[in-house]
């Protein structure tokens, strides 16, 4: 019930906002909360507890406790008490089987119900098996909270990144005086702003400085210098029956009522309060014209005995030591406990100090300062009991996950006699408080019951994030690094499907990949390559270096040629490969798989380093566009678009030539992944659209990666990565010729350890009998067990066969061994062919 | 090495041609040096002691250049707001070499007061412009 | 039933350590437990005791996401998690105590062509095995999960999945109590808080070991303590090819029931489940930095969040309640390391990564078989620390990168 203005009011009466709460209109005003509003409007119940579906009211109206959650707009689990009002907001009740006045699941409160005792769960439903699940989906759909919405909200969120030296969190007299003292560039942030502080609540405190503050749908990331905590401290509730009745409250509950938003909470109080707050809640409750009925002051007097009662879970009367006061409100204060989340988080060590019952920080990690309250800087309380006796009524400690007094004894006389261990058995401190009004009363109990104190018993570890978060600021924007050919467009005009390799975006195919196969065997095709690494390797030492990183020779690879490379791990695992071009003395230029660049950069970096020499290595991957132009009539083709000599005898198979191609300087590699006459051209990124376009003009068919993998398995060109795994080396890969007698290179050791041991498996062609496809990834079995794997597999038109690579038992690698492959559950024979299923001397690569 | 390099005569294809609303200057001469970069003519920005980033129309005079003008797509933003939401970078010790977006390694000037340049992998580009546009939207640009 | 409402003792409360027991268990945790309930049960060894430098399940077993599967790449892999799987559905009814196992089924999903074979490699090992797995498409994948986004995405679009019917979610912690529960029964001692300091080695065999509590001697020495594990067996100067990493998880605030399935994504590196509590439990892949350090870091949560939402923007509003790391000890091939050292009677479990837990019952099994008859199970033969040294590695690389 509202009261007359009066001076200080947090709300503004000549500005209306209308809500609708279970098909009602609710009228509140700015300044007003939802659950403000709600309570202005008459209503007390706000919730049902999580397992005994207990009506539940205003408690903390700080965002702390979950009993005002309610679900606003399909966003389940609001905090209604810190929920501004807002024109049109739809307010709906959650977990209840009716209404939160009539809510059927309370029925478990009344017969104990499935989830009594503590741990029944893990008692029962354990013969027959086959019931579980059906128990299980009745234990998923009383559980939980909230429901999911049918869809997003769509809301946008975007982070962004401060630096400031000090970074003071918390805006009360302590954070605001630390705020004012503090030199340089210093920022205060606070959950409810005002005062020139940021609005917005640290999540945590992260190596480095980083504090991430949320507010609302920005995400700051800080990094500071300094951080000063200022968290202050957070009221505790008093554990005796009945302790969650609606009614009961803490004192900021009857303060922001009172105070901020002139509503008279009831007609009748009771105060018990171990410190000032909860006398000054009296004195609230009076000036807006409530009866306080009877004030404990646990500081001067002594009880033992405290209990609220009700009727159908609303506040009646207070039991104090036989006494019994009607009352439609309860003030408890179990004094304050220092907010040391953040502090704990970022490496603090915390202590209990007995004389106050509370734990306050120590050992601050460096750079960070706490202040105020957060620092254990408060005003002297009543350290209150454990628990107080006075009824039969339940008894929480922790009202997020309705657990009991009874529970809690419960679990340690079954042997969970640790902290962490009764969290985990009856999940107190585990539901959406975090902790903040359960944590000490679990420690505090715990000591009780095991006749320790508090501080043998200890804290359980503080996890972020210090509030919940929403996941969708957390996300931030849905944006994710995509790489982008030079030729990325013309591939869309043409209407390539686009695919995914790595972070690259490559056309699988523009049409009929059989038509493109066929276009590159009888005329003429092209295809983009840009992804491929690029590096160069210049300096007097490159020759060397690649001569020791390599297992085949470089050094005396003559100026002008090509040679292709493995590059094996120092484990002699393969790692990647590609060609190798000398384009002078001490200049090298190197192609790497499309996905290696960076590593096989780093990896040439790296052993530069350790050997000491003096070799550039200059990854230019993305400054070259380049283009795979292949089949018989490539030459051709090329001769048309150059002034350069393309003979073959003047750039033969394996020649690597400068060449200007259509106006753009190109290097030409004469290689061929392919099987057919092709020639790599290499050129400047800027100029790739350019010289793809001559190409296409002269006639040449692009074509994608599907097709292109027809036609290098026509070949038994292995793809690093597909064809050969992390285990995979140079000898079982069917590359023993790569192998060069020479002092050193790296892996050289394992491969020599392989040849001694002989290889276990070996990759192998093979054909099938039939014309089935087996995917890659079959099986090759032997008596219904694996013995070997498919890595690649295709139907080529230009063999007339299903063609594929496998690993096999080296036992049946020999050429014309016969094979079975498990497809669809049924096996099939294959032939295995070592040769190149297409072209198997390379006539037409030196064409 | 002539194929490096962006030949005359031929339409330059930024990167950035597809993004609406980015100011693009990819076009600019970019060199990378290798060794001592001391002495040289342009705008030097100096990477580690044996490397850096020489930008403009002219091929720098030194031992080790390589011609980086293709592979680093450039564009330039205007506000400290917009440059917040794109790195953690600290914006008062430009110029530097670090992470924009998730990870996007850029190399970042001050172009006086409140502009910015931004110098990412070429084939990273048109994503980062395309972020980027986004990123101003939020901010109400 | 009417048991539930008496008061019971789950274990006995920890008594003094004798000066001497045929079997020492170091680690109180999932295997540890499990080694010292099957010594115990299948062999009759009960002079066994668990050693733990904290409380029982501190470490990985009760920091993991609690995921059972056996859709394993190698044959060796998939045969030995089967076992584990086979073993973890009776478990409930075997210790008496209900772990909560629900086997909803496990979605790993492939959003690239590669991502695809693998999953066709994984489905056709576990075929031959007799494992219920196999590749779904988008369509059948929208009936398992109706919930996830298949609409059309730039980035990572789900080309289809593995789907592993058995696949589920257990109630960890209940696990970890269940088998302490077993072996305490069975007359195993089970000392929390008694931290191991040394290991006393006598011509190459491991004879008694040091802790906070005083020295205690053994016939048997075994390690099971997943992220500590260079440490422990640096102490008996086993050096293991381990590195550690940090994991890391979080749950939401409870919900009502929303996703029943798992759902993993390899190549987003990021798993969703929600537990019986209703409680979103959303992890990563693991570091790639080595400490011992747990500590979390802010960057993970916002891939993780990020990546989940892509799969279920519904889920925007939902708010991160709580975030934990654990140790991870990574072997070479990421294929665990188990049985015999070069330290005779000092057994190892170790090189876990993020596949330990699933593991336990069979752990427990074929250590407690090799501790009782000084026999390597077959099952456990692959596994050996031997292989790094003759070079026979069981990689489930490809398989592990799609891990929990």
């Amino acid at each position: 019930m509202r009261i007359a203005p009066q001076p200080g009011e947090r709300i503004d009466r000549r500005k209306p906002f209308t809500f609708e709460y279970d098909g009602a209109k609710i009228t509140g005003f700015e300044g007003d909360t939802i659950g403000s509003a709600l309570y202005a409007a008459g209503r007390r119940v706000f919730s049902r507890s999580f397992k005994y579906h207990r009506p539940r009211g205003l408690l903390c109206c700080s965002g702390d406790c979950p009993n005002c959650m309610m679900t606003v707009d399909g966003v389940p689990n609001v905090r209604l008490c810190v929920e501004p009002v807002r024109d049109g907001a739809v307010v709906r009740a959650q977990n209840v089987l009716g209404s939160l006045d009539r809510d059927l699941l309370s029925i478990t409160d009344k017969i104990g119900g499935p989830f009594t005792p503590v741990g029944f769960y893990y008692r029962t439903m354990i013969r027959p098996r086959r019931l579980w699940p059906l128990y299980e989906k009745f234990l998923r759909n009383v559980a939980g909270l909230g429901k999911i919405g049918e869809n997003g909200t769509h809301r946008r969120y975007d982070t962004e990144h401060r630096r400031v030296d000090v970074l003071v969190i918390g805006g009360g007299r302590a954070g605001r005086e630390a705020a004012a003292r503090a030199e340089g560039d210093v920022l205060l942030v606070d959950e409810h702003g005002g005062g020139g502080a940021l609005k917005g609540r640290a999540l945590g405190i992260y190596e480095g400085g980083l504090v991430p503050v949320d507010a609302g749908d920005v995400l700051y990331r800080f990094r500071a210098e300094r951080i000063v905590v200022a968290t202050g401290g957070i009221e505790q509730p008093l554990v005796f029956p009945g302790n969650d009745l609606v009614g009961v409250m803490l004192p900021n509950g009857v303060r922001r009522l009172t105070r901020d938003w002139s509503i008279k909470p009831g007609e009748r109080a009771v105060v018990v309060t171990a410190d000032d707050a909860g006398l000054e809640a009296a004195g609230d409750l009076r000036a807006v014209g409530t009866e306080v009925a009877r004030v404990v002051d646990l500081r001067s007097e002594r009880i033992v005995q405290l209990a609220a009662v009700g009727k159908r879970g609303r506040l009646s009367a207070v039991l104090v030591d036989g006494e019994a006061v009607d009352c439609d409100v309860l003030v408890m204060s179990g004094g304050r406990q220092p907010a040391y989340s953040l502090l704990a988080q970022a490496g603090a060590r915390v202590e209990y100090e007995p004389r106050r019952g509370i734990f306050v920080p120590t050992e601050l990690p460096e750079n960070v300062e706490a202040v105020g309250s957060a620092a254990g800087d408060l005003e002297g309380a009543a350290v209150p009991a454990a628990s107080y006796d006075g009824g039969d009524g339940k008894c929480f400690v922790c009202i997020c996950e309705d657990v009991t007094e009874k529970d809690v004894k419960r679990a340690l006389a079954e042997g969970f006699d640790s902290i962490e261990l009764a969290k985990r058995y009856t999940t107190a401190t585990m539901g959406p408080c975090q902790g903040r009004l359960c944590h000490l009363q679990s420690i505090r109990m715990l000591a009780r019951e095991t006749e320790t104190d508090e501080a043998a018993i200890g804290t359980t570890t503080a996890r972020p994030p210090w509030g919940p978060v929403e996941l969708g600021l957390l996300a931030g924007r849905h944006y994710e690094a995509m790489k982008r050919s030079p030729l990325h467009f013309r591939h869309e005009e043409a209407g390539a499907t686009m695919m995914w390799t790595g972070a690259w975006r490559r056309p699988f195919a523009y049409g009929d990949p059989a038509a493109e196969v066929r276009a590159v065997h009888e005329s003429l095709g092209v295809i983009d390559v840009s992804t491929l690494g690029k590096i160069i390797v210049e300096g007097p030492d490159a020759a060397e270096l690649l001569e020791r990183l390599y297992p085949n020779r470089f050094a005396d690879l003559a100026v002008g040629r090509i040679r292709y490379g493995v590059l094996t791990t120092d484990g002699g695992r393969i790692m990647d490969d590609g060609t190798v071009a000398r384009l002078g003395d001490d200049l090298f230029y190197v192609t790497t798989t499309s996905t290696g660049s960076e590593s096989v950069c780093e990896w040439f970096e790296w052993w530069n380093a350790v050997w000491g020499y003096d070799a550039e290595i200059v990854n230019v991957t993305g400054a070259l566009a380049a283009v795979n132009l292949a089949g018989p009539q490539a030459r051709e083709a090329l001769g048309a678009l150059t002034d350069a000599d393309v003979s073959n005898d003047a750039l033969k198979y394996l020649d690597a030539k400068e060449i200007t191609v259509a106006g753009v300087p190109c290097l030409a590699l004469r290689i061929g992944f392919v099987g057919e006459l092709g020639y790599e051209l290499h050129c400047a990124a800027s100029a790739g659209e350019h010289l793809w376009d001559a190409l296409v003009a002269r006639g040449a068919v692009p074509f994608g990666l599907e097709p292109q993998r027809v036609l290098r398995l026509e070949k038994a060109h292995v793809i690093v990565g597909q064809d050969t795994d992390s285990e995979s080396n140079l000898l079982s890969a069917g590359m023993p010729w790569i192998v060069k007698e020479k002092p050193d290179f790296v892996g050289k050791w394992a491969v020599e350890l392989v040849e001694e041991r002989g290889i276990r498996e070996r990759l192998v062609g093979f054909t099938m009998d039939g014309g089935l496809l087996p995917p890659e990834g079959a099986q090759v079995v032997e008596n219904g067990k694996s013995t070997g794997r498919v890595t690649s597999s295709r139907v080529s038109e230009q063999v007339g066969k299903v063609i594929g690579l496998a690993w096999v038992r080296p036992e049946r690698a020999d050429d014309g061994t016969r094979l079975s492959i498990r497809i669809a559950g049924a096996d099939h024979p294959a032939t295995v062919t070592l040769a190149p299923f297409y072209d198997a001397e390379g006539a037409k690569l030196r064409s | 090495m002539r194929f490096m390099s962006h030949p005359e005569g031929v339409e330059f294809a930024s990167p950035l041609r597809h993004v609406d609303g980015i100011d693009d200057v990819s076009h600019l001469g970019k060199w990378e040096i290798r060794g001592d970069a001391h002495g040289l003519d342009g705008e030097v920005i100096r990477i580690s002691p044996d490397r850096a980033l020489v930008v403009g129309d002219r091929r720098p005079d030194a031992p080790r250049v390589y011609d980086m003008t293709a592979a680093l797509a450039a564009f330039e933003v205007e506000g400290e707001d917009l440059m917040r939401r794109l790195t953690e970078l600290d914006l008062d010790e430009l110029p530097a070499i670090g992470s924009i977006l998730r990870g996007t390694p850029a190399l970042i000037e001050r172009r006086g007061g409140e502009r910015f340049r931004l110098y990412v992998p070429q084939e990273l580009g048109h994503y980062v412009a395309e972020t980027v546009v986004d990123l101003a939207k939020g901010l109400g640009r | 039933m009417k048991d539930i409402f008496r008061v019971s003792r789950m274990w006995r409360p920890r008594g003094e350590l004798k000066k001497r027991y045929d079997v020492v268990v170091i680690g109180g945790g999932s295997h540890g437990l499990a080694t010292a309930y099957y010594l115990a049960k299948n062999h009759g060894v009960k002079d066994v005791a668990v050693l733990e430098k904290s409380y029982i399940g501190s470490g990985a077993s009760g920091r993991n996401t609690t995921i059972i599967r056996s859709n394993y790449r190698t044959p060796e892999g998939a045969a030995f998690y089967s076992r584990s799987v086979k073993l973890y559905e009776q478990l409930s009814a075997d210790l008496d105590f209900n772990l909560m196992f629900s086997q909803h089924g496990h979605l790993t999903l492939a959003h690239s062509e590669r991502a695809m074979v693998t999953m066709q490699e994984r489905a056709e090992v576990n075929q031959l095995l007799g494992i219920d797995s196999r590749v779904v498409y988008p369509e059948e994948i929208a009936r398992l999960c109706p919930q996830i986004n298949l609409g059309p995405r730039q980035t990572w679009p789900i080309q289809g999945a593995l789907y592993h019917a058995p696949g589920g979610i257990i109630r960890h912690d209940a696990v970890v109590w269940g088998l302490a529960r077993g072996a305490d029964r069975a007359g195993v001692e089970i000392h929390p808080y008694t931290e191991v300091t040394g290991i006393e080695r006598t011509s190459g065999r491991a004879t008694a070991v040091e802790t906070n509590r005083g020295r205690v001697e053994a016939d048997v020495v075994v390690s099971a303590v997943a992220g500590w594990s260079t440490l422990v067996c640096g102490l008996a100067g086993v050096r293991l090819p381990i590195t550690t990493h940090i994991l890391q998880a979080f749950v939401t605030e409870p919900v009502k029931p929303f996703l029943d399935v798992i759902i993993v994504s390899a190549q987003m590196h990021v798993y969703v489940s929600q537990t019986d509590r209703g409680e979103f439990l959303i992890g990563a892949e693991i570091e790639p930095y080595t400490t011992y350090k747990s500590i979390g870091t802010f960057p993970f949560l916002e891939y993780s969040a990020r990546h989940t939402l892509e799969l279920f923007p519904q889920l925007e509003r939902l708010r991160v309640l709580r975030t934990w790391t654990g140790l991870c000890d990574l072997s070479p091939d990421y294929s665990p390391i188990l049985g015999r050292t070069e330290v005779e009677n000092f057994h190892v479990s170790a090189g876990w990564g993020t596949y330990g837990f699933k593991a336990a019952p069979i752990v427990g099994t074929t250590l407690a078989k090799l501790v009782a008859t000084g026999e390597t199970p077959d099952l456990i033969a692959p596994f050996a620390l031997e292989r790094f040294h003759t070079d026979e590695l069981v990689s489930e690389l490809a398989a592990a990168a799609v891990s929990h």
